[in-house]
């Protein structure tokens, strides 16, 4: 698996451009961060969120990151240490296993219901335009929940060739995305 | 700095479908809550997995029918609400005018002179305006039998039948208007003097209708003679005479005359409604 490379003055310690205003600007990236990776919503996440970002603007002064850390390892890691307080205090340990139901993901991802039929209709439409073999892979995977193993015997391709169609198909729907504002920042 | 993850959607989808192994689930975490582009990835991403998996059903149905693929290329068109308003109305407009136009242009090449409302006595209607009704047929001259077997006449009248056959109505006109002033009672010089008159023009057209009458009066059962008559009512638009003409034919049951005669009755009688 691709793993990015960080390690360019690995070993050193840098300091990292860690302020009150860049941990403000992360709010959402914490966010989301909760939700997908911890399984909070409605008033859990909030107060979590809340709890963690107060955390991390009091004591950000103190971090002194290693080997070149990413700056969102300090705020993973006090996201981390207050979700797990969290849930001690309420005798449950909820870290998300299953996938991202579409009922948990509105108000959160989309703003309701609405916004989530408007955009299968904009793919549909958008779909129409990508080769065949692309949306075939994007059904397999992200509709018919195959695995590129079973995805590729099923379309009758060897498995790298699927893997580089998916990546293909991917970059593609990225394009098509990128400009509307559903799917933007 | 630039992002390692920049061209690796692949990588992102795998994030966000939860098949990266644990640590580097951890580290894409620790980067993307840096990184304004991955976190805006990772919920692009969130978004598309969760509604093909959700309305997949939808987003991924057989293809279209022309009127849906139309209606998207219309949705996707870059026009402002104002044009998307308009371009419709004017559309209509147009096929509504296209219609009136067609229907107004079928209805004035299928009724006779005037058009809507017109007289249908009185009132001098132009050749070509009430064509369909009033065309003339070519009543061929096969062999001159003149009712008088006066060999003069016989002559004259077969110097002048390869003039008519020949479509010189004007030349035919001149010369039968002499034979029937020498042999006013010889019908059928009159009679291819009225049907030469009918062809020539307009002006002309009263003329053929006198001398016609006259061959009906003593000739009543005339059916060429009759069936000319008719047209030439048509041409000027007295449809009730030629009506009566025509009925009249109509119950001569002429072999070649009564058949046209009906149908030239019932286009008419439609024209009246």
């Amino acid at each position: 698996m691709f793993l990015p490379n960080f390690s360019e003055d690995a070993g050193k310690t840098r300091p990292l451009m860690i302020d009150r205003e860049w941990i403000a600007s992360r709010r959402e990236a914490v966010k989301q961060y909760l939700w997908k990776k911890w399984n909070l919503n409605d008033h859990d996440l909030e107060e979590v969120l809340q709890e963690t970002m107060v955390a991390a603007l009091q004591s950000f002064d103190k971090y002194e990151a290693r080997n070149n850390a990413e700056p969102g390892t300090y705020l993973i890691g006090i996201a981390k240490n207050v979700v797990q307080t969290y849930f001690r205090r309420r005798d449950r340990h909820e870290r998300r296993r299953a996938s991202v139901e579409m009922a948990e993901s509105i108000g959160v991802l989309f703003r309701d219901e609405l916004e989530a039929e408007e955009l299968a209709d904009f793919f549909r439409k958008k779909f129409l335009r990508l080769p065949k073999k692309y949306v075939q892979v994007l059904r397999l995977i992200y509709y018919q929940d195959y695995k590129e193993r079973d995805a590729a015997a099923e379309m009758g391709i060897p498995v790298d060739k699927f893997y580089s169609l998916k990546s293909d198909a991917l970059k593609r729907l990225r394009k098509l995305c990128k400009n509307d504002p559903r799917l933007g920042p | 700095m630039l992002c390692a993850y920049q061209n690796r959607p692949d990588y992102i989808a795998d994030y966000v479908r939860g098949v990266l192994p644990e640590d580097e689930q951890e580290i894409f975490e620790a980067h993307y809550l840096g990184c304004d582009e991955c976190l805006a990835n990772v919920r692009l991403m969130e978004k598309a997995t969760l509604t093909m998996r959700h309305y997949g059903a939808t987003i991924f149905a057989p293809p279209l029918t022309w009127l849906d693929r139309l209606k998207i290329w219309w949705d996707d068109l870059p026009l402002s609400q104002q044009w998307r308003s308009a371009i419709p109305a004017f559309a209509t407009y147009i096929v509504i005018i296209g219609v009136l136009s067609t229907g107004y242009w079928w209805l004035k090449s299928s009724l006779p002179a005037g058009g809507f409302g017109h007289k249908e006595s009185g009132e001098i209607a132009t050749p070509a305006a009430n064509k369909s009704l009033a065309e003339l047929q070519h009543y061929d001259w096969t062999q001159p039998v003149p009712d008088i077997t006066d060999p003069e006449l016989v002559n004259r009248l077969a110097e002048i039948q390869p003039i008519y056959q020949e479509k010189n109505y004007p030349l035919a006109v001149e010369r039968l208007t002499a034979v029937v002033q020498d042999f006013p009672q010889s019908l059928e010089a009159r009679l291819f003097l009225g049907i030469s008159q009918l062809f020539l023009n307009h002006n002309h057209t009263t003329d053929a209708i006198q001398n016609l009458e006259m061959i009906i009066q003593s000739h009543p059962e005339h059916a060429a003679a009759r069936w000319y008559l008719a047209k030439g009512y048509i041409k000027i638009n007295r449809f009730d005479a030629a009506r009566q003409q025509l009925t009249a034919l109509k119950k001569q049951n002429d072999h070649d005359f009564g058949p046209q005669a009906e149908n030239l009755l019932a286009k008419l009688n439609n024209f009246k409604k």
